[in-house]
């Protein structure tokens, strides 16, 4: 305290002292060639978590990567040198798979810290290359680049678990984009043009009619959903082996589409989760009657009737259905809870573990509706509007998730769907999915004024 | 209880034809003839009808009613689920089970009233006045009681290799 | 009705019918040949292979296979789909041709009603084994329960598939199995061997060849090859409704039930002929499989050849005038080029372009040309069950949920066992149950003279009469 107290009292500023600090610095030389940056992900930040497995299995909001750290490497430089992704490189005696990142500088490569530990655990053993000896110090600062840098090819390759490997959309409308331009002078025209023709009575929904709106605008890619409906619906990690695969089982995964210039390309994200459709093609299919819709609008999936033929899977043109491929839960090569000697704390008491063999998806949090009708049910008062939130509209920093009842005029989820932005994914197929997307707004080309 | 029969053996379809035309005019009753493929005079000439057709039928008719009462049963009054937004009522799908499992009621029916009208069933023995009419000759068999001079030589006359009593 | 005298006798070699049962059943009361060993041994084999890959399979979890959550079928449905389309042959033979009166499937009915069971039971292999939890297959039942009771879906194809393929492998077993009672029959009688003697007098079911019988046969017959022609057209169109009904582009379709049926029948026939080739010249059956027999299957192969042909350049024309953004990149991007385009053309050349060599008559008089060709359409008719399966599931509607599939040794080694059941199946077919129908051959010997005598009492006849 009292070297405190010294050192505070000594406290003053002083203009000589800064400038000689900042020449310090200043004397940094303009980079020389490829400069290598050092960077903390967002799931691993600078290691201490490594041996989380949930972090591990996030995907890169950017990249789509698991369980693997590797050197970004801009397009042009990968074509010139003739490298892929997947090619292992050594950078100073280290080996290190390359990911050729779109939109990256020319002269630029980037490592991600965190990796590469040997002794934390059974998630982190082995995964990824330990960067921080790339650090370097100059003038008694820590340098998280460095420049100079050549990398040698070799001929080995090293597969890297992406969770996505298309990063085109193809033409399709599936991230509706508009300009902000347009949407102050002409709002109405972004309206999404609906096809509502049907051979069928429709099914009506008394009471409560759950769904989900998807603020596009908001959502920035960070995962933080994925990872909170993970820990609250008791979803397995499954590894690196069975991402690879293309058996992650996330319930909620977010989609990153690059548009235009592979060199300076935009970029969008999407979250995706069951859209519980009203006309869902997954129920239609199921023999056993495994799936099915209640009468407040959600997906039902039971999970103890499931024989897994699989033709729900098939059948989900938005592919949001997960299958247990092997025993995940609490097995030895799988069961990640199980590395931890109190690992199955972990898991949620009020949701089912699901057995091999068995489909399973996003349930919209039922065990949180259920909570929540009960609770107002003993109060002897209706719910509110906001009162259930699923795991991942509850974890998302910006509000991207906005959960309600469509049944209540005044919920914030009927108003949004009223809104002109909003659209339902691949609506021509007549889904008739509760979950919608709010168009994003760009502000692109529109002169700022000084 | 054995019983003692007239048994004749002829070696082509031919012969047997004429034979039983022959037999027929003169108003001889014939007990059974044993082929080994089927002759459409010889079945006319036993005077063997069946109403097996009518009775695929009815099996077809009754399975269809039961399926189709089963299905609305359980889909509609029992517990009828939202599967996709569909109507309870599926008439399509209900219409293609229905069809593929009276097909299968009639096959099974049909295959039971064969076994118990033909006497056909496992286990059962065969009772041959000739072994060789599963091989190439056919075999036209008559009542004791009905033998007579005449009878023989209408057979003769029509080809009869052999004419012989047995006792089955 | 038949112009029997057109096509030229059925039997060559003026046989009698005595000669006619020793012929056929020759083969059972002969010991195995050598090469009949060998080819049982490696069947053996691959059973074995099969095994192991379902003990995996089961034990471990579909986890083994190769399919991912955006490929969620692979093998294991293209297999099913084309045992099924091989199965069909035998139910096409015997009944349609039976209905139509066709006196020439005498010779090659049982051959392929045998066919037809091996191959539904191999099929039927496959949707118990992709059952994630096969364990619970019996929830597929709509029984009585006490868990409400809860029925099951019966807008699900895969219910409907249950009801027709159970259905498909009773009724072909019961048809094939009633069809040779009477040859049974033949077999007791003529055997010295008193073990044999009493097997096959317990498998004839106490036949004797009354009228009482076979009137009923006759009827039995008809009765079950009216139907059962209905069965043929609608278990593999419940099959193909397997992707009708689905909304995924290149499954999203209304022309696959009949496609798949005619599909269906052209494999099954191509499998025949494959068969039957080998019967002949294995077994030596030049005066029972003839030349005009032969001949008589390559055609319809070809007509079938041009109506798959059609088929495939439907669904390309459809998908291009409805100017669908997802059915044109399916069609266009994805099976006529792009990753799959091997798949695709592989599909066309053999099953539409490969069998039009049928039109010259060297071509279905050459034993070699038509059992590579046989062999050549089962192959592309496999292709085109890969083409439907998996490249339309691979890339579908979101690209970023497209991905890759590829097999892995248990699914391999599923199909393998699989083809070990069928070789297995059909070489204890030929040695121990005659492989031809001995009693309707024996009906048909004279099929051609008759109708010529009869043509000649007429001109009799009327030249009296004038």
């Amino acid at each position: 305290m009292k070297l405190l107290m010294k050192i505070l009292s000594n406290a003053r500023y002083s203009n000589s002292e800064l400038s000689a600090a900042l020449q310090k610095t200043a004397a940094e030389k303009p980079t020389v060639g490829i400069e290598l940056v050092l960077y903390e992900k967002v799931g691993i930040g600078n290691g201490k978590h490594a041996n989380n497995p949930w972090l591990q299995e996030l995907p890169d909001p950017v990249t789509k990567a698991t369980w693997d750290n590797y050197l970004c490497v801009p397009p042009a430089y990968a074509k010139q040198e003739g490298i892929e992704n997947e090619d292992v490189v050594e950078i100073e005696g280290v080996k290190i798979p390359v990911l050729v990142q779109p939109g990256m500088a020319d002269e630029v490569m980037a490592m991600a810290v965190g990796y590469g530990k040997k002794d934390s655990g059974k998630a982190a053993k082995d995964v990824g290359i330990n960067a921080f000896p790339f650090i370097g110090y100059s003038n008694g600062y820590k340098n998280y680049h460095r420049d100079n840098i050549s990398i040698n090819k070799t001929s080995k390759k090293h597969t890297l678990a992406l969770t996505q490997s298309h990063h085109r959309m193809e033409g399709r409308e599936i991230v509706r984009e508009t300009n902000l331009e347009t949407f102050v002078n002409d709002p109405k025209s972004i309206k999404q043009k609906k096809h509502d023709t049907t051979l069928y009575k429709e099914r009506e929904f008394e009471g409560h009619h759950w769904a989900l709106v998807v603020d596009l605008n908001a959502c920035t890619g960070c995962g933080a959903c994925a990872v909170a409906c993970q820990a609250e619906n008791n979803v397995p990690v499954v590894g690196k082996e069975e991402v690879v695969k293309k058996r992650i089982m996330h319930w909620i995964r977010i989609d990153r589409y690059y548009k235009e210039d592979e060199a300076n390309p935009s970029t969008v994200h999407q979250p995706i989760m069951c859209q519980h459709c009203d006309n869902a093609p997954c129920e239609n299919v199921c023999p056993v009657a495994a799936t099915t819709h209640s009468n407040e609008g959600l997906n039902q999936m039971s999970y103890n009737r499931c024989i897994g033929t699989k033709y729900c899977i098939n059948n989900c043109p938005y592919k949001v259905r997960r299958f247990n491929w092997y025993k995940y839960a609490g097995d030895d090569k799988y069961g990640f809870n199980s590395a931890y000697e109190d690992g199955n704390m972990v898991l949620n008491p009020d949701v089912t573990v699901r057995s091999r063999g068995v489909v399973e998806k996003c349930s919209f949090c039922v065990q949180r509706i259920q909570e929540k009708k009960e609770q107002a049910k003993l109060e002897n008062r209706q719910l509110e509007d906001g009162e259930v939130t699923p795991a991942c509209a509850q974890a998302c920093p910006a509000n991207a998730l906005i959960f309600g009842d469509l049944n209540d005029p005044n919920s914030r989820v009927s108003q949004l769907v009223n809104s002109n932005r909003n659209y339902h994914l691949l609506e021509e197929l007549h889904t008739k999915p509760t979950v919608s997307y709010m168009t994003k707004v760009r502000n692109m080309g529109a002169k700022i004024e000084a | 209880m054995k019983n003692k029969h007239i048994v004749s053996v002829f070696d082509s379809e031919e012969n047997l034809v004429n034979a039983i035309k022959a037999v027929k005019e003169n108003q001889i009753n014939i007990e059974e003839i044993y082929t080994p493929y089927p002759v459409h005079e010889a079945i006319h000439g036993v005077g063997k009808k069946s109403r097996f057709t009518w009775v695929a039928f009815f099996f077809g008719l009754i399975g269809a009613i039961v399926v189709l009462a089963f299905l609305y049963y359980t889909s509609v009054i029992d517990w009828p689920l939202n599967f996709g937004g569909k109507p309870s009522s599926a008439f399509p799908s209900f219409i293609i089970i229905t069809i593929v499992t009276t097909i299968l009621i009639i096959t099974l029916g049909s295959l039971f009233t064969f076994s118990v009208r033909a006497k056909i069933y496992p286990g059962k023995e065969a009772v041959m006045p000739d072994e060789r009419a599963t091989d190439d000759k056919f075999v036209m068999m008559f009542h004791y009681e009905d033998d007579s001079e005449q009878l023989r030589n209408l057979l003769h006359e029509n080809g009869a290799e052999e004419i012989n009593e047995k006792e089955l | 009705m038949y112009k029997e005298a057109i096509r030229g006798p059925l039997i060559l070699g003026n046989k009698s019918f005595r000669q006619i049962s020793a012929d056929i059943i020759a083969p059972i009361d002969k010991r195995p040949p050598l090469w009949w060993k060998a080819a049982f041994g490696l069947s053996l084999l691959m059973l074995a292979y099969g095994a192991w890959a379902i003990y995996r399979t089961i034990f471990l979890g579909i986890g083994t296979w190769g399919v991912n959550n955006t490929v969620g079928w692979g093998w294991a449905i293209i297999n099913f789909v084309w045992w099924i389309g091989i199965g069909h042959a035998g139910t096409a033979f015997s009944i349609f041709l039976l209905v139509l009166r066709q006196k020439w499937r005498t010779s090659i009915n049982r051959a392929a009603e045998a066919m037809t069971v091996f191959a539904v039971m191999a099929a039927a292999l496959f949707p118990a084994l992709h059952m994630g939890r096969i364990w619970n297959f019996f929830f597929i039942f709509p029984y009585p329960n006490t868990r409400g009771p809860l029925w099951v879906n019966f807008n699900s194809p895969l219910f409907w598939d249950f009801v027709a393929i159970t259905a498909y492998l009773l009724i072909s077993a019961s048809f094939w199995y009633y069809g040779m009672v009477p040859d049974f029959a033949t077999i007791r009688d003529r055997a010295k061997n008193k073990i044999k003697k009493a097997v096959y007098g317990v498998l004839a079911f106490g036949w004797t060849g009354s009228t009482r019988e076979w009137l009923r046969y006759e009827n039995l017959s008809y009765v079950l090859g009216g139907i059962a022609a209905v069965l043929v057209v609608s278990v593999h169109s419940i099959v193909a409704t397997d992707f009708a009904v689905s909304v995924i582009p290149g499954w999203h379709t209304t022309i696959f039930p009949p496609y798949f049926v005619v599909g269906a029948i052209f494999s099954g026939f191509a499998m025949v002929m494959t068969l039957m080739v080998i019967i002949r010249k294995i077994y030596k059956f030049q005066d029972y499989v003839t030349d005009k027999h032969l001949d008589a299957i390559a055609r319809i192969l070809i007509f079938i050849s041009l109506i798959m042909g059609t088929s495939y350049a439907t669904e390309v024309f459809v998908a291009w005038y409805s100017n669908n953004e997802y059915e044109i990149f399916t069609f266009f991007h994805n099976r006529i080029t792009g990753e799959y385009k091997f798949m695709f053309w592989a599909m066309i050349v053999c099953n539409a372009l490969i069998p039009q060599l049928f039109w010259s008559k060297k071509i279905r008089r050459n034993l070699w040309a038509m059992f590579t060709i046989s062999v050549i359409i089962n192959i592309g008719m496999w292709y085109e069950r890969f083409n439907i399966v998996v490249t339309s599931l691979a890339n579908d509607y979101l690209p970023s949920s497209w991905t890759n599939y590829a097999p892995t040794v248990e699914e391999i080694g599923v199909f393998v066992g699989t083809i070990g059941l069928f070789i297995a199946g059909i070489l204890l077919f030929f040695k121990y149950i005659p492989m031809m129908a001995i009693s309707e051959l024996k009906s048909v010997r004279d099929a051609g003279s008759k109708f010529k005598k009869r043509i000649e009492e007429m001109k009799i006849k009327s030249e009296d009469e004038l």
